[in-house]
C-alpha cells in the first residue's frame, strides 16, 4: 500500500468519526445503549455506516476497516461470489450433489433480500424450505426427515435428482382500514411436487427467504447482558410483549444453550456457523465446520472422499466478509413526514403510537475489548482497532423471539422458538429493498408485497400494534411507511 | 456478469473508502448536512433520460439484434457444419458479447433483479455436466430453460464454438494453442446432440437479450422510467435525482473496480490460467476493453459514440462540467482512452500472458494500474460532486 493510500484511509476514518456518529462518544439518557438515537440518526451502523443509496448499498466494506481488514474483506467478497460447479471440474468444484443455489450471491442477490417465487409460481433459489418431523415445543432441535434432512434441496448436479420441487399459490385475504380503505393480503400455500422419494405425511416445514446479510458483525457483537436485559419471557412488565432469547447448540464446540442470533428463528449462534451451514445445506459445499455433505446418509450421498471441499481460509474469509459489510445510512431523517412516522413507530400504544419499538429496538451498543473478542466468530487483523467495537447502532431489532400469531405461524418448532415465534428482523436498510433487489417482498417467507402488508400480517404480541396501524388516519399510515422507507 | 471465478471484489479499495468517508459528512445518498460551501443547481432530467433511453436501452437493443444474428449464424452452422460457418458463428458470438460487456457498466435493475446476468454469463462452467448433457441427448428449449446457469449462456456457446482450449487433445494449432474451426466443425458434424445443444443455448441467449431490451424499452417495461422520474412522488427506487445520478456513477465505478481488481488482477496474481474468463475464444482482452468502453458510453452519454456517427448525448461529462470540474472532466476522458490503450497492449492470449515474460507481465500491470486510476478518479473527482449539487428533484 502506498503512503498516499494510507493517508486516504486515515482521512476517511477521521472524517466519519468527525461526523459524530457511533463510537464511544454518544451518551446520555442513562440507557445502556447511550440513550435514544444517540449521535447522528443517519449512522445506522455507527462508524460502519456507508452513504450509498444505490443498488450497491449493501455491498460496501465498512469504512472504518484497517488496510489488512480491508484486504481480508475483499478476499471474502470474492469468495462470496464464487459460483461452484460439480465435483470433478477444474474451477471451483464442490457443488452438490443436492443444493439450492450455486453461490452465496445467488440467494443473497446484491447482498439483499430474496423474492420467493418466479413468474410461474415456482420457488426461486432465494427461498429455502426447512423441514423436520414433529417435535414437542421446547428445547429440542428439529428432528430431520429421513432421506431429506433438515432442508429440502430443490436442485441437483447432473445425474442426481432434486429432492423436491416447490410451488407457491397465494390466496387473497381482503381487509379494510378503519377509514374504509380496502386492502388485500395474500397467504402462501406450498405445493410439493416430484419428491425423489415420498415425503412423510406429517412433516413440518418452514419457508425462509434469504435476508440481507450486512450488519451481521454488529449484531454478533451485542453483549448477551443487553439481550438478557431486553428479554421478558414471562411478560413481567405486563406490556403484552414477551421477548425470549433463543438458545441453540454451537455445532463446532458442542456447547449448548448458546444465544441464537441469526436466521428467522435465530437458529444460528454465530456468523461462522451460519456461513458454514449455508455452504453445506444451501450449496452442498462441505467445509471444516460442516464437513459432511447434506446428503450424507441419504439415498443420494455422493460417496466421495473429497471433503471438506473448501478450506478453513475460505470459510473464514467469507464469514469475515459478512461481518464487516457496511450498514447503509438512513435518508431523509429531517423530513417532517418521516419524523411523524418515526414518532408513531417509537411511541407506545398507550401514548398514542404503534409501539413498534417494543420489539424493533432502535439502538444497541456493541461490546468492546475482551468481551467483544469473546463474542466474535471471525478473527480481525490487528493493524487497526476492531471496527465493530463500541458502536452505537440502529438495527431496529432486539434479536429476541416473539409470538407473531397464527397468521404468520409455520407450526414448526426450532429449539426455544415454537411454531408461532420468530426473531425480530432488523429493519435497517429495509427502505432500499426496491433499489437493491427490484422488489418489495417482506417477512420470513416474502408473502408481504409491501411494507404496509408486512405490518398488517403482524399478530400475536404485535396484534395491538397492527391494529393501531390499521386504525390510523391515512396520512399517519403513510408517514409510518415513509419512515420505514428512510431506514 | 461479474465473473465468479475471479475475485470480483465489488469492494472498493482504499481510495474508494476515502471518498465514501467524505460523503459520510453530507450529500451523496441522502446526506443532509448543510455545508458552508455553496451548492450548484443542476437538473439531471436530460442526463437521466439520455442515459436510460439512448445509452442503456441502445446497448441492450444492439445486443438483442446481434444475438438474433448469432442465432441465424448458428442455424446455418448446425445445418451445415463447416469451418467457414464456425468462423461466422464465432464472429457473431464476439459481436453479441461486445454489447454485453459494455452493458456491465450498468449492472443494475432487471439484469440483476430478474437473474438475467447469471443466466447469460455464468462462469465457470460445469464442463462435466455439459458433456453429460450432450451424451444424454434430446436437448430442447425446455431442457435449457430448466438447466442450471453453469451449463448455458455465453460461455457454454463459447465452449461449443471453440472447444476446450486447455485440452491438449483438442488443440490442433500449436501457433496459438487454440483449436481450429475445422476441428470444431468436425466435432459438431459428428454429433447431432452437440449441434442441438449449441443451437438451444444460443436461442436462450437471444431470448434473454430480448428480455433485457424489453425491460428498458420506453414503450414496453420501461425500467428507465424510474431513473427518469427520480425524485417524483411515489418513486421509492430513486427518491431523488441525486440517488439516480449516484446510481449511474456507481455503475461505472463497479465495473472499473471489477476489471482492475478481479477480471485482470485475479488470474494475473494467481497465475491460474484455468480460471480466465473467455479463455477458449481468447476474447478476454476484448471483454476488458468493452467493459471500459461501456464506461465511456455512460460518461459521454453517447451511443453510438459521437466519433462513430452517433449524436452528442447528455452524459455524466455534462454534469461534471456543469459543476465546474472541467479539468477533472478532461482528465477522466483522457484516462478512459488511456486505459483502453493499455489493455490493448496486453499480449494475446491473456490466458498465457499472465504467466508470460516479465515484459508481458508488465503490460498487464500497466493495464491494471490504468483501470484502477480510472476507478479512483470516479471516487475522488466525480462522486464528491454529488455533495456540491442542488438537484432539481
Amino acid at each position: 500500500m502506498s503512503l498516499k493510500s494510507l493517508l486516504g484511509l486515515i482521512a476517511a476514518v477521521t472524517l466519519v468519526a468527525a461526523c459524530g456518529g457511533g463510537g464511544g462518544s454518544s451518551s446520555g439518557g442513562g440507557a445502556p445503549d447511550g440513550g435514544g438515537n444517540g449521535g447522528d440518526p443517519r449512522l445506522s451502523g455507527g462508524q460502519t455506516t456507508i452513504f450509498n443509496a444505490t443498488s450497491e448499498a449493501f455491498e460496501q466494506p465498512a469504512p472504518n476497516l484497517s488496510a489488512a481488514q480491508q484486504a481480508k474483506h475483499a478476499a471474502g467478497d470474492a469468495r462470496f461470489d464464487v459460483q461452484f460447479v460439480s465435483a470433478g471440474n477444474d474451477v471451483h468444484p464442490g457443488l452438490g450433489p443436492i443444493f439450492n443455489a450455486d453461490s452465496c450471491g445467488a440467494c443473497h442477490i446484491k447482498n439483499g433480500r430474496g423474492r420467493p417465487v418466479d413468474d410461474s409460481g415456482q420457488t426461486t433459489e432465494q427461498i429455502q424450505i426447512r423441514a423436520s418431523l414433529p417435535t414437542a415445543d421446547g428445547d429440542s432441535a428439529p428432528y430431520p426427515l429421513q432421506n431429506f434432512g433438515l432442508q429440502l434441496q430443490t436442485d441437483a448436479t447432473f445425474g442426481v435428482t432434486p429432492e423436491v420441487k416447490v410451488k407457491i399459490q397465494y390466496q387473497s385475504i381482503d381487509g379494510q382500514y378503519s377509514d374504509g380503505e380496502p386492502y388485500t393480503l395474500v397467504a402462501p400455500h406450498y405445493i410439493f411436487e416430484q419428491p425423489y422419494v415420498p415425503l412423510p405425511a406429517d412433516f413440518e416445514y418452514s419457508p425462509r427467504v434469504a435476508p440481507p446479510v450486512f450488519g451481521r458483525g454488529l449484531l454478533e457483537a451485542i453483549p448477551p447482558e443487553r439481550l438478557e436485559q431486553l428479554a421478558d419471557p414471562m411478560d413481567a412488565n405486563g406490556d403484552g410483549i414477551s421477548g425470549e432469547i433463543q438458545r441453540v447448540t454451537n455445532m463446532e464446540t458442542g456447547a449448548t444453550g448458546v444465544i441464537g442470533r441469526f436466521g428467522h428463528k435465530a437458529g444460528q449462534p454465530t456468523i461462522r456457523q451460519q456461513v458454514a451451514s449455508a455452504y453445506q445445506d444451501d450449496m452442498g459445499v462441505t467445509n471444516p465446520a460442516r464437513p459432511e455433505e447434506s446428503s450424507n446418509g441419504q439415498n443420494q450421498d455422493d460417496m466421495r472422499t473429497d471433503d471438506p471441499e473448501i478450506s478453513e481460509e475460505i470459510l473464514e474469509q467469507t464469514a469475515f466478509y459478512i461481518a464487516t459489510l457496511a450498514v447503509p445510512a438512513r435518508r431523509d431523517v429531517d423530513n417532517p413526514q418521516v419524523r411523524r412516522g418515526e414518532a408513531l413507530f417509537t411511541t407506545s400504544i398507550s401514548a398514542g403510537g404503534l409501539g413498534c419499538a417494543a420489539c424493533h429496538t432502535q439502538t444497541l451498543r456493541t461490546a468492546s475489548g475482551a468481551p467483544l473478542e469473546a463474542l466474535l466468530s471471525v478473527s480481525f487483523p490487528d493493524d487497526g482497532p476492531n471496527p465493530l467495537a463500541d458502536q452505537v447502532v440502529h438495527p431496529y431489532t432486539d434479536l429476541l423471539l416473539h409470538d407473531m400469531g397464527p397468521g404468520l405461524a409455520d407450526g414448526r418448532a426450532q429449539s426455544k422458538a415454537n411454531g408461532q415465534e420468530w426473531r425480530t428482523p432488523p429493519l435497517w436498510g429495509v427502505g432500499l429493498t426496491d433499489v437493491t433487489n427490484g422488489h418489495t417482498r417482506f417477512l420470513h417467507d416474502g408473502r408481504a408485497r409491501s411494507l404496509a402488508e408486512a405490518i398488517l400480517w403482524h399478530g400475536g404480541e404485535a396484534e395491538a400494534a397492527k391494529e393501531a396501524f390499521r386504525t390510523l388516519p391515512k396520512a399517519d399510515r403513510e408517514a409510518v411507511i415513509r419512515f420505514l422507507q428512510s431506514l | 456478469m461479474i465473473p465468479r471465478a475471479f475475485a470480483p471484489a465489488r469492494t472498493a479499495l482504499l481510495l474508494a473508502t476515502a471518498a465514501i468517508g467524505l460523503s459520510a459528512c453530507g450529500g451523496g445518498s441522502g446526506g443532509g448536512d448543510s455545508s458552508s460551501e455553496a451548492l450548484t443547481s443542476f437538473d439531471a432530467a436530460a442526463l437521466l433520460e439520455n442515459t436510460a433511453d439512448q445509452v442503456i436501452y441502445g446497448i441492450y437493443q444492439n445486443m438483442a439484434e446481434q444475438a438474433n444474428e448469432m442465432e441465424a449464424a448458428v442455424q446455418t452452422l448446425v445445418a451445415t457444419p463447416t469451418a467457414a460457418n464456425v468462423e461466422q458463428a464465432r464472429e457473431q458470438w464476439r459481436d453479441t458479447r461486445k454489447f454485453w460487456e459494455r452493458s456491465e457498466a450498468f449492472l443494475y435493475g432487471p439484469v440483476t433483479s430478474n437473474g438475467y446476468d447469471p443466466r447469460i454469463d455464468s462462469w465457470p462452467l460445469d464442463v462435466s455436466a455439459m458433456e453429460s448433457f450432450i451424451a444424454q441427448g434430446n436437448i430442447t428449449q425446455a431442457t435449457i430453460d430448466s438447466a442450471d446457469n453453469n451449463v448455458r449462456g455465453f460461455h457454454t456457446a463459447e465452449y461449443l464454438l471453440w472447444n476446450d482450449s486447455n485440452d491438449a487433445n483438442n488443440v490442433d494449432d500449436p501457433q496459438n494453442g487454440q483449436d481450429t474451426a475445422a476441428n470444431v466443425a468436425a466435432k459438431l458434424a459428428s454429433s447431432a446432440d452437440r449441434r442441438d445443444y449449441l443451437l438451444q443455448v444460443v436461442i436462450d441467449i437471444r431470448q434473454t437479450a430480448e428480455k433485457l431490451a424489453d425491460a428498458w424499452d420506453p414503450s414496453k417495461d420501461n425500467f428507465g422510467d424510474l431513473l427518469k422520474t427520480a425524485g417524483a412522488q411515489g418513486n421509492t427506487t430513486f427518491s431523488s435525482q441525486s440517488s439516480a445520478v449516484e446510481q449511474v456513477i456507481i455503475g461505472m465505478r463497479a465495473i472499473a473496480n471489477e476489471v482492475g481488481t478481479g477480471k485482470i488482477a485475479d488470474p494475473f496474481n494467481t497465475g491460474d490460467s484455468l480460471s480466465v474468463e473467455s479463455k477458449h475464444s481468447f476474447n478476454s482482452r476484448a471483454d476488458f476493453k468493452n467493459n471500459i468502453r461501456g464506461i465511456k458510453h455512460i460518461y459521454l452519454g453517447d451511443f453510438p459514440f459521437q466519433s462513430d456517427g452517433g449524436a452528442d448525448g447528455v452524459g455524466v461529462t455534462d454534469y461534471v462540467q456543469a459543476l465546474g470540474a472541467t479539468t477533472a472532466d478532461q482528465a477522466f476522458k483522457t484516462q478512459i482512452d488511456f486505459a483502453i490503450d493499455q489493455i490493448d497492449e496486453i499480449d494475446q492470449p491473456f490466458r498465457d500472458s499472465i504467466n508470460g515474460t516479465p515484459a508481458q507481465k508488465q503490460e498487464i500491470q500497466n493495464a491494471i494500474d490504468a483501470v484502477l486510476r480510472l476507478r479512483d478518479m470516479i471516487n475522488n473527482d466525480v462522486l464528491p460532486l454529488l455533495n456540491k449539487t442542488d438537484f432539481a428533484q
